[in-house]
């Protein structure tokens, strides 16, 4: 991620310095008020969020030898918990809203906590990719608890003012859900 | 030197196997959550059976390796110089330490990270620190290899294991069910797809064997909305459609004139649908498998109808028909489970074909599939309606369709079968099978004396 040092870097002007600050708070706020929908379940209205060429991918990871790193996370196309396209959420957001729903009948209380927000870099004026950490706790009926940890490689792109995630790449840090189901998103 | 087993008390064990009332086909509620019974099942069932390792492409080359679990035992599956499939508990002889803690990889020798002892990927004990110097040379080596895994065996690129050495022959156990996993491998040269997707719920091991096996009551319910969002079921392929048209067709996919109830010898079992070979939709890239003449005449006649099927491989192997997926639970106690899924993928297909067929799977199963959400919580809470005394005086109930299954006899290569969908013989027969293994002081015994699907269920 090396584009973080170039972000800060010493000698940029304080202009470029308070620019850059600028997009940095407008980036993270939309990824706070993304957050914030989903635990309100305003699925639809988190929907809206994305873009419609939406790639939603969260590869299975696996516990490997030291030096053996680069093998954890399987390869795209490989095994994964989620590989979305757009029209895979709607279908997932349509499934929620049958009424039939059992997973998440009664619904899961979720809170998603964002931190650590990175601009990694900025192809373009609207476009930014950005790595952050999650950590996203569920509760369930009286007792059943989840927490999940990990970090996201995202790709948000800007049109008519609106920010939308283009890109998400979810990088769990378990190697076993400890979860009965993912009927949440991250 | 050879390890003493526990000896089984078999005036328990056959008290135990009377909790499933195969005369009513009600199940006592506590084979679900006590830890004797649990125990034993470890014993007469996980230590018996024939058990899914992995599959033969993740491990090509010599030192490869995955390490996994045969019920709840721990193993290291390797492929040796030689090309063989060795499979041992995963614990080291000195002190029990864990041998090998990563899930995969390739290695030469296996080094234990407490003193030091390494075995090779036969087994065998190949380095002790001190031996000479420490030991007196008084340890025999050869004595302190790695429990091997008595019997590996691979059925078309399925590596299976078992602990017992009297266990008849892999294709034996499997019997029948060979049909049932044919309908999938035939479907190309299937490989496993890089990458398994792992997670655990609290439940009992058994209630996702028996779903597997023959539950199809519970799809209009459980995974109505499933259904009703756009998934299509079966067929894997990804075709858009939704709403209550949807739901109305694929409703009359669960009448009993729609398919077919199979239960083999030692308690595998498969349920379908059919529908007539012209009906299917071919366009889809994951289908052009059912325009090749050479696979469907492999399928035969019951076979080449086949538009959607769960099937299991007793006691814990799920795999589907459409997706392709092999979903292995093993117990991790006796009111938990961990669920492993592999897809498999056509190895000559190209790469965004190969990403369709896991998509394609993820879509149905998987922890966030749109049809397994639904499975987890009741099993969880199905075995939580198990634990307590006042709940335990209540039996299951396993007998839908009781006295109506009427035993086709095998003919033209095809399993015996019952000719109905909506019924839980397969479950009901599953829990026969799993009685007789409890109560089953060895193999000989078992393979003299088991059920074997007719007459009536």
């Amino acid at each position: 991620m090396s584009g973080v040092a170039e972000f800060i870097s010493a000698g940029r002007s304080e202009a470029a310095t308070v620019e850059r600050m600028l997009l940095h708070y407008e980036v993270e706020q939309f990824l706070y008020h993304e957050a914030a929908l989903l635990d309100d379940r305003r699925f639809w209205d988190w929907y809206a969020l994305l873009h419609d060429d939406l790639e939603y991918w969260m590869p299975a990871r696996s516990t490997r030898a030291k030096g053996d790193e680069a093998n954890e996370f399987a390869p795209m196309g490989g095994g994964a918990y989620f590989d979305e396209d757009k029209g895979l959420i709607a279908e997932r957001l349509r499934k929620l809203d049958t009424g039939f729903s059992w997973s998440e009948d009664p619904p899961s209380r979720t809170r998603h906590v964002v931190s650590n927000v990175r601009i990694v870099a900025t192809p373009t004026a609207n476009e930014v990719r950005v790595a952050n950490n999650f950590i996203v706790y569920r509760s369930r009926l009286a007792r059943d608890e989840d927490l999940w940890a990990g970090w996201r490689d995202d790709t948000l792109k800007r049109s008519d003012g609106q920010w939308q995630i283009a890109k998400r790449h979810i990088y769990i840090d378990q190697v076993s859900l400890n979860s009965k189901n993912l009927s949440i998103f991250f | 030197m050879g390890a003493a087993k526990q000896a089984i008390n078999l005036e328990k064990a056959a008290e135990i196997a009377a909790m499933v009332h195969l005369d009513t086909g009600l199940i006592d509620r506590r084979i679900f959550v006590d830890d004797d019974i649990y125990r034993l099942e470890l014993e007469q069932i996980f230590a018996r059976c024939w058990l899914y390792l992995c599959h033969e492409s993740e491990i090509p080359n010599a030192g490869d390796y995955v390490t996994g679990h045969m019920g709840a035992d721990p193993v290291i599956v390797t492929r040796a110089r030689n090309g063989k499939i060795n499979a041992f508990i995963n614990s080291c002889r000195h002190r029990g330490n864990t041998l090998c803690r990563a899930d995969r990889g390739n290695t030469k020798t296996f080094v234990c990270s407490y003193h030091g002892w390494a075995y090779d990927t036969d087994g065998k004990l190949v380095g002790v620190p001190g031996i000479k110097d420490y030991y007196h040379d008084e340890l025999d080596r050869k004595e302190w290899g790695l429990p091997k895994v008595a019997q590996v065996a691979s059925y078309r690129g399925l590596v299976f294991g078992t602990f017992d050495p009297d266990a008849p022959p892999l294709e034996e156990y499997l019997g029948d069910m060979r049909w049932g996993l044919d309908l999938v491998l035939n479907q190309g040269d299937l490989i496993a797809a890089p990458g398994i997707a792992r997670w655990s719920m609290e439940g009992n091991w058994k209630f996702a064997s028996d779903n597997a096996i023959g539950d199809m009551y519970h799809g209009p319910t459980s995974h109505r909305s499933g259904i009703m969002s756009g998934h299509k079921g079966g067929g894997g392929a990804m075709r858009e459609t939704h709403g209550s048209d949807n739901l109305a067709d694929t409703m009359t996919m669960f009448r009993n004139d729609r398919g077919f109830t199979v239960v083999t010898e030692y308690g595998h079992g498969l349920n379908a649908n059919y529908v007539d070979p012209e009906r299917f939709d071919t366009s889809s890239p994951l289908m052009q498998w059912r325009n090749d003449p050479a696979i469907m005449a492999k399928m035969g006649e019951l076979g080449s109808k086949v538009a959607r099927g769960n099937m299991l491989v007793f006691p814990n192997l799920f795999v589907n028909f459409g997706s392709r997926e092999l979903m292995l639970r093993n117990p991790l106690g006796p009111t938990k489970i961990e669920i492993l899924k592999t897809v498999l993928i056509d190895r000559n297909a190209a790469p965004d074909v190969q990403r369709m067929q896991v998509r394609a799977s993820n879509r149905h199963f998987g922890p966030a599939g749109v049809f397994e959400q639904d499975d987890g919580e009741n099993w969880d809470q199905s075995t939580v309606g198990c634990l307590t005394p006042v709940s335990q005086r209540y039996p299951l109930h396993y007998a839908m369709g009781k006295g109506h299954g009427q035993v086709e006899p095998s003919r033209n290569g095809e399993p015996t079968y019952v000719k109905s969908l909506m019924n839980e013989h397969a479950q009901l027969w599953m829990y026969r099978v799993w009685a007789e293994f409890i109560a089953a002081p060895n193999w000989p015994h078992l393979r003299a004396n088991h059920s074997r699907p007719e007459g009536v269920l």
